[in-house]
């Protein structure tokens, strides 16, 4: 497929002009989805899902989320240039999408970061039958066959309800992994208030204010200690081993993240309560979904590319690894307000 | 299985104390018998396998899965046991219809496994077991099981249950035997205590107090008793019809690393339960104690360290006699019961402790400082 390039800017799409989440600014950029690796700053027009773009224009601001912003709905066709684009919904986070590209006959899929597992919080993917199909490989080993979310959820209230008198502050994510487990808990019928990190509120309230309740949220910076005994308590993965944590009442620290898998990921990480919680697709979603689209070329961008290609090989299908600086999983040990 | 699993995960994790308490108390409470009784064999170090060795877990796994995937795999998980645990996928059809099995279940068919079924049993094991499960059973059966919780806590956790201390359960501990069901019983008041009286069980003794530590002026000095306290470890002999054991002051049983020690008591043919030193010494001189501590560091000694480093005890005093429990009597008693045995049996490589005659507190004090610069341990 040669109308699909990489550059150093990141993957463009010649016939229509535009780059797909690009990594410098950029005139036109689609953007699949909110995680700052995804979506940088100061693009001059960027199409993305309204959700996306509600955002992206949390997080950066005014002015830096795209000077001109074009807001495309799941399954709405556009022109650009002489590409028909249109999104389709990766299951990722809230609006996260993945790019569909028609050209000449050829159709080509840029999944972003994507999962399979149902999310309450967000729409569900959705396959596309395509030529090219170009997937994320951040748990790209067999070893990452992830367990049921659920029984996760289940481990941490069985241990909230074997130890009363402790709080448990829970690593997750800002955008996309706090709101799932909050999503995740009530649906476990966990309806008690939870406590929230600054950094994790306004991600919150934007869910909501887009249509996905989550129960009663209370800010754990201003409440008072003994307010938050017993109760569970979420911040983003770089708080729970800090001094922000160790203030709350007898924490018990869980980590919400794919890596959990491996004890030696958790241990690293001083994890008390390793919960294996993930917004990617494992391995065995990994194959099925690149079988799935039918596509005869898969592009691998971020994660463990070797395992994924040489696995493709195996079924007959051409992989290729596209090396993008700058992609990263958000989860990996990346402070807070970086790019991740 | 999947309930021992799932303890050994939270143990490994989990760095408290407190907290590793109510998990074993959890687990041993909601447990049925005979599980918690091998998972409890487990924390004491008793339960141990070697049924597979690390080629034939490779050897299952690649059954499954490519070698070159295997291989990456290995590479990023590091660790044999978790990355099969991991990478193993269920044939079709097998997990959620056949439950996993029991711990009980895994123990009592690898007691009279053969050899060659080892394989098919293991591969229909991993097909029912979870990953955590399966990461369990796969460090059991190549004997490198580690649990996240020493005997000692085990116990604690036992005896929080009934109300009792840790050293109510280490009187009866040493009588038992996996899967512990008698134990169970008492803990949960279904039966009476165990009955030890003729297995050769450790009995926790008086432990000695630095000087320093104490306030002596609220101490009466008729009321106390001086012996010095040697360089070596603090021991109980046991012998009874069932046999003879060395115990450390934590119940560990250390009497295959001192045969010499276990000839003498069998020689003695007396049931009793004896406190003592442990030292090596040469005629009436003590070694030092990195003596010791090489026949210490060896699970069974060789001719020549028997030979060079001759074990013997400096006796400190006498808890049990023919079934007698001589523990409620006052020391001095016991110091007389003591002297009378030692004195009709003249024990070889064994000598009574001396007591130290002493008015005033100070005088001790005097005599430790003066040991010290002689070399005696304070
Ligand atoms: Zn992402
Ligand atoms: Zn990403």
């Amino acid at each position: 497929m040669d109308w699909l390039e990489l550059k150093p800017e990141g993957l463009f799409c010649a016939p229509g002009a535009f780059y797909i989440d690009p990594l410098q600014p950029v005139a036109h950029a689609v953007i699949t989805h909110g995680h700052s690796d995804h979506a940088r700053p100061n693009h001059a027009h960027v199409t993305a899902t309204p959700e996306t773009l509600a955002i992206m224009h949390l997080r950066m601001g005014e002015g830096r989320a795209g000077h001109t912003r074009r807001p495309l709905h799941y399954g709405q066709v556009i022109s650009v240039g002489d590409v028909q684009l249109w999104l389709a919904p990766a299951g990722h986070v809230l609006g996260s999408a993945q790019v569909v590209m028609e050209y000449r006959g050829q159709r080509a899929v840029v999944s972003g970061d994507y999962k399979r597992t149902p999310d309450p919080t967000c729409a569900p993917f959705e396959v596309v039958p395509c030529d090219l199909f170009v997937t994320e490989a951040t748990f790209g080993l067999p070893v990452f066959r992830l367990p049921n979310p659920a029984h996760e959820i289940g481990k941490l209230l069985h241990d909230v309800r074997l130890f009363p008198d402790r709080t448990h502050v829970v690593g997750c994510y800002a955008l996309g992994k706090c709101q799932r487990l909050i999503a995740l808990l009530r649906n476990a019928g966990y309806h008690d208030p939870l406590w929230l990190h600054g950094a994790l509120l306004p991600m919150c309230r934007l869910y909501e204010s887009l249509g996905i309740p989550l129960g009663e949220l209370r800010s754990a910076t201003v409440a008072q200690k003994a307010e938050m005994r017993g109760g569970i308590v979420l911040a983003p993965p770089s708080a729970i081993a800090d001094r922000w944590a160790r203030r709350l009442p007898d924490p018990v620290v869980c980590l919400a993240s794919g890596w959990m898998h491996v004890r030696q990921r958790a241990k690293a990480r001083g994890v008390e309560l390793p919960l294996v919680i993930s917004d990617h697709a494992d391995w065995d979603a990994l194959l099925g979904t690149c079988r799935a689209t039918g596509a005869q070329e898969i592009w691998v961008t971020h994660g463990r590319e070797d395992a994924l290609i040489y696995a493709m090989g195996k079924m007959q299908l051409h992989g290729r690894a596209l090396r993008l600086i700058g992609y990263e999983d958000e989860d990996e040990d990346v402070p807070e307000g970086d790019p991740a | 299985m999947i309930e021992f699993a799932t303890l050994l995960e939270r143990l490994a994790f989990t760095p408290s104390r407190t907290m590793k308490l109510a998990l074993l108390k959890e687990y041993f409470t909601m447990a049925p018998d005979p599980d918690r009784g091998y998972a409890l064999a487990a924390m004491a170090g008793s339960l141990s396998f070697a049924a597979a060795k690390p080629a034939m877990l490779r050897a299952l796994a690649m059954e499954r899965i490519d070698p070159e995937l295997f291989a990456l795999s290995y590479d990023y998980v590091g660790d044999l046991a978790e990355t099969v645990a991991l990478i193993w996928r269920p044939e079709a059809g097998q997990s959620g219809d056949v439950p996993a099995p029991s711990l009980s279940e895994v123990v009592h068919t690898l007691e009279r496994l053969p050899k060659a079924e080892v394989p098919d049993v293991i591969r229909g094991w991993l097909d029912t077991c979870d990953a955590s499960s399966r990461y369990a059973l796969l460090k059991l059966i190549t004997g490198s099981l580690r649990v996240g919780a020493s005997a000692r806590l085990a116990k604690t956790a036992l005896a929080n249950i009934a109300s009792l201390s840790p050293d109510d359960i280490e009187e009866v501990w040493h009588g038992l035997e996996p899967p512990y069901e008698a134990l169970f019983a008492w803990i949960e008041g279904k039966a009476p205590k165990p009955d030890a009286k003729d297995a050769p069980v450790f009995c926790p003794p008086m432990l000695a107090q630095p000087l320093e530590n104490i306030d002596l002026t609220a101490l009466n000095p008729t009321d106390w008793r001086a012996e010095w306290k040697w360089d070596g470890i603090r021991v109980q002999l046991v012998s009874t019809a069932q046999g003879e054991r060395v115990y450390t002051r934590t119940a560990e049983d250390i009497g295959k690393a001192f045969p010499d020690i276990l000839a003498i008591m069998q020689d003695l043919g007396s049931n009793v339960v004896l406190d003592g030193e442990l030292l090596i010494v040469h005629g009436t001189t003590v070694a030092p104690f990195a003596d010791l501590q090489q026949r210490l560091n060896r699970k069974a000694p060789t001719a020549s360290m028997l030979r060079d480093m001759p074990a013997g005890i400096r006796l400190y005093d006498i808890l049990f006699e023919d079934g007698e429990d001589l523990r409620s009597l006052p020391f001095d008693t016991r110091r007389q019961r003591l002297e009378s045995w030692h004195a009709r049996l003249n024990p070889s490589r064994m000598i009574l402790s001396e007591l130290i005659p002493f008015t005033h507190f100070g005088d001790l004090a005097k005599l430790r400082d003066a040991a010290r610069s002689e070399g005696i341990e304070g």
